[in-house]
C-alpha cells in the first residue's frame, strides 16, 4: 500500500481535481513468428518430442520432416514472412476501423 | 441480712485501663467530603463526529494477463494497462455515533459521595486512657465487697466483684485508645462521573492516509486464447479536520483518595478490665 503524506496528496489532488489522470499502458508488443514457416518449425519441434516419447515412429517422423522441408523451400522462395506481415498490417487497419465505429 | 451502701455521686479525674475489648463497631453511612481520583482511564462513547473537507483520489491500476495455446505452440504474459485516477470531493461528512475512544485523565475531584462500610468486629485496642469519669446513684451490696490498697489521695482497685450493683449513670468524657482503629475496606457504590461540559474537540492539522483494496479480476477464455483483466483500486484520503461533539464518558479509576470522611459509630459489647482510677472523689456515701 503506498504511503502518502499531506503534501503529496495535495500535489496529486491538483493533477486530478479537474480531469482524470491517465497513465498509459507500458506493455511491450508480443514478439512471435506468425508465418507458415514459423508454424512449421513449432510443429516439427512438437513431432520430435512425440517421437522421443514413442508416440511417433522414426519412419513417420522422417517422412514428415521431408515433406515439411520441401514446403519450407517453397515458402522461403515466396518470402512467406513478408506475406503474413503484410496481411497482418492490412488486418490491423481493418480492425481499427471496425473498433472506431459505434456499435449498431 | 445483706447491707448496702449508696454513693450519690462519684468522680475520677483520670483512669487507666489495661485491656479494652469491643465486640462490634457498626459504622453508619459514610459521608465523603471529597473524592480525588488518580490514574483515571476513560472511554469516550456515543459522541458524534464531523469530518471536514474530505477529499478522495481513487486510482484504478489495470493489468492484463494473457495466454494462447495452439497445441504445437503456446505462450503467455502480463501487460501493464496503465491506471486511471480521478477525484472525489465529499465535503463535510457527519458521523452519527462513535465507538469507544480511550482517554487518560490525570486527576478528577468529586464531591458529596456516600459509601457503605462493613462492620468492624473483634476489636482489641490493647488499653487506653479515660478521663472525666463520672458515676452517679451507685448502690453496692456490703457483703462480698472488698477494697484493697486504699490510701490517702488515691484508690487502686485491682479487682471489683460487685453482684447486683446498680449504676444510674456512667459517663466518660474522653477516651483515647492506645491502638489505632483499622477501618475495613470500603466499597464505593457506582460512581456516576458527571457529564463533561468540555468544548468540542477538533484536530489542528489535516490527516492524509491511503488504502488499497484486494485485486479484482475479469477472466475470459476463447479456447485457444484468453486472459484476465485485473483491477487494483487504491484510495488516497485527506481529511481537513476531525471534530467531536456530544461527548459522553465512562471509565475506571486506579486510585481513589477519600477526604473529610464522616462515619457514625455504634459501639457494641464494650468491656473494660483491670481499671485503675486515681483520685476518686465520692460524696454522700450511705451505709
Amino acid at each position: 500500500m503506498p504511503h502518502m503524506d499531506h503534501a503529496q496528496f495535495e500535489a496529486l489532488w491538483q493533477n486530478v481535481k479537474n480531469l482524470p489522470l491517465v497513465r498509459r499502458a507500458e506493455a511491450a508488443p508480443i514478439q512471435t513468428d506468425l508465418s507458415l514457416t514459423g508454424f512449421l518449425n513449432h510443429y516439427m519441434n512438437m513431432a520430435a518430442q512425440q517421437r522421443e516419447w514413442g508416440k511417433l515412429s522414426q519412419q513417420d517422423y522422417n517422412d514428415l520432416e521431408a515433406a515439411v522441408n520441401a514446403l519450407k523451400t517453397v515458402l522461403a522462395r515466396i518470402r512467406d514472412g513478408e506475406l503474413v506481415a503484410d496481411a497482418a498490417a492490412r488486418n490491423a487497419v481493418a480492425i481499427q476501423a471496425k473498433m472506431a465505429r459505434p456499435a449498431s | 441480712m445483706a447491707q448496702t451502701f449508696s454513693i450519690a455521686q462519684a468522680g475520677g479525674a483520670s483512669a487507666t485501663v489495661t485491656d479494652i475489648k469491643i465486640d462490634q463497631i457498626v459504622l453508619g453511612g459514610v459521608t465523603i467530603g471529597q473524592l480525588a481520583l488518580e490514574g483515571t482511564s476513560l472511554d469516550l462513547n456515543s459522541g458524534s463526529a464531523s469530518l471536514q473537507s474530505v477529499r478522495i483520489v481513487l486510482t484504478l491500476d489495470f493489468q492484463f494477463n494473457w495466454w494462447i495455446n495452439l497445441g504445437f505452440w503456446s505462450d503467455s504474459g502480463t501487460a501493464d494497462l496503465g491506471s486511471l485516477s480521478f477525484a472525489l470531493d465529499l465535503g463535510n461528512v457527519s458521523i452519527p455515533s462513535l465507538g469507544n475512544i480511550p482517554l487518560a485523565i490525570p486527576n478528577i475531584a468529586l464531591a458529596s459521595l456516600n459509601a457503605a462500610v462493613a462492620p468492624i468486629q473483634a476489636i482489641d485496642l490493647g488499653g487506653g486512657n479515660l478521663a472525666g469519669i463520672t458515676a452517679t446513684s451507685i448502690t453496692l451490696p456490703k457483703n462480698g465487697f472488698t477494697l484493697a490498697g486504699l490510701g490517702f489521695g488515691a484508690v487502686s482497685i485491682a479487682g471489683i466483684q460487685v453482684p447486683e450493683a446498680t449504676v444510674a449513670q456512667f459517663s466518660i468524657q474522653e477516651f483515647h485508645p492506645n491502638a489505632n482503629i483499622v477501618l475495613p475496606s470500603a466499597t464505593l457504590g457506582p460512581v456516576q462521573i458527571p457529564s463533561a461540559s468540555a468544548a468540542d474537540v477538533q484536530t489542528t492539522s489535516p490527516v492524509s492516509f491511503s488504502g488499497s483494496a484486494s485485486q479484482q479480476a475479469l477472466s475470459l477464455s476463447l479456447g485457444v486464447l484468453g486472459g484476465s483483466i485485473n483491477v487494483t483500486p487504491t484510495a488516497f484520503v485527506s481529511i481537513g479536520a476531525l471534530a467531536l461533539y456530544g461527548v459522553a464518558l465512562t471509565g475506571t479509576v486506579t486510585q481513589a483518595i477519600l477526604k473529610n470522611i464522616g462515619v457514625p459509630v455504634d459501639i457494641q459489647g464494650f468491656s473494660l478490665n483491670n481499671i485503675d482510677i486515681a483520685q476518686v472523689a465520692a460524696t454522700n456515701i450511705t451505709l
